[in-house]
């Protein structure tokens, strides 16, 4: 039933690429919103996050903020070039 | 000495050892992911408009691949299943099927590499850009032969068209300026592609080491200490279900986006 479930998804975020919307931050947005739900089914029922002892989720929780704290590293980086040089 | 808590939980994490363990070593690749992801993010939007390619990628294969891994996934955790209800025909059977569905996915994703690096960009010293695919490029030949098509420029190429006219070109080598295949050299998308999924790609192959070995001659264990096999079962699994997490995300990006 997962298998479906991530399929139709992945199906329907490739649907979105061929359908070329105009809005493309729509069209990123769905696509990304997409992948998380297919990993939240794959980590959720697969891994079986869902039924895991608390010291998992813990560990599981400090990834998901270091890995947020690096994404936003990231994203902020753009803002902080430094002026007169070629980028 | 006996290794501990191979088996048993410990008083203290509520779970065998391997399990913690492995759970810690994933999460560690999230962040080894997480870093390349960020570093395709910041390479995407400081591009200048136009520089970054579309539709260079084959969704399709990716599309397949995608389903392939997802299987696989399937698969691996069926074995589990197995080993949990000691049917070993069953076990046999879905572990090896994982490891058919992992050794198809390398196949496509070789595929998809062989066509990249067969893949050239040649610019002529008139100005124009011829793109195709090589079928000759002998080096006594004083010409080379593309399957492909003309280009006014280099940045026409960064969105094909859908339904361009391919034909083959026979260019001679005193016009060729520079020729280069779509390698991770070529730019930097592809360099980050190469990266990411060449990782990635490594990944597989390791864990369908780990499934292979424990398919064959690891499997005497089931025999020896079940109990202990199917936890090594269920650990190799979580990697595995780690390396379809890390494509589902890598599919879309590199090739939806």
């Amino acid at each position: 039933m997962v298998f479906v479930v991530v399929m139709a998804i992945t199906l329907m975020m490739v649907g979105v690429f061929y359908a070329n919307l105009p809005n493309r931050a729509l069209a990123i947005g769905l696509t990304l919103l997409a992948a998380v739900v297919n990993a939240s089914l794959v980590a959720g029922y697969l891994m079986h996050i869902i039924s895991e002892r608390r010291l998992t989720l813990i560990v599981l929780l400090f990834t998901a903020v270091f890995f947020t704290g690096l994404m936003a590293l990231s994203i902020s980086a753009q803002y902080s070039l430094p002026q007169g040089t070629t980028h | 000495m006996e290794i501990p808590y191979t088996i048993e939980a410990r008083p203290d994490t509520g779970t065998y050892n391997a399990k913690i363990g492995m759970w810690l070593f994933l999460a560690s690749e999230v962040m080894l992911f997480g870093g390349l992801f960020s570093s395709y993010i910041l390479l995407r939007v400081g591009a200048p408009a136009g520089t970054w390619p579309h539709g260079w990628l084959n969704v399709p294969l990716g599309t397949l691949n995608t389903a392939l891994l997802s299987l696989s996934a399937i698969t691996t955790l069926l074995a589990w299943v197995a080993c949990k209800t000691k049917n070993y025909a069953k076990f046999k059977l879905c572990h090896g099927l994982t490891l058919l569905l992992a050794i198809t996915f390398l196949g496509v994703k070789s595929y998809e590499y062989r066509d990249k690096f067969h893949h050239y960009e040649v610019q002529l010293a008139d100005g124009r850009v011829a793109d195709g695919h090589m079928i000759e490029n002998d080096a006594k030949a004083d010409h080379i032969v593309l399957h492909g098509h003309y280009a006014e420029s280099h940045a026409e190429l960064m969105s094909p068209k859908a339904g361009e006219k391919e034909e083959e070109l026979t260019i001679a080598r005193k016009d060729i300026k520079r020729m280069e295949n779509y390698g991770p050299w070529h730019n930097t998308f592809l360099a980050i592609y190469f990266v990411l999924t060449g990782l990635h790609a490594l990944h597989i192959i390791g864990g369908a080491l780990v499934i292979g070995y424990l398919w064959g001659p690891g499997s005497q264990m089931w025999f020896t200490n079940h109990e202990q096999f199917t936890n090594r079962i269920e650990v190799s699994g979580l990697f595995w279900h780690f390396v379809d997490l890390v494509w589902i995300f890598l599919f879309p990006v590199l090739y939806l986006m």
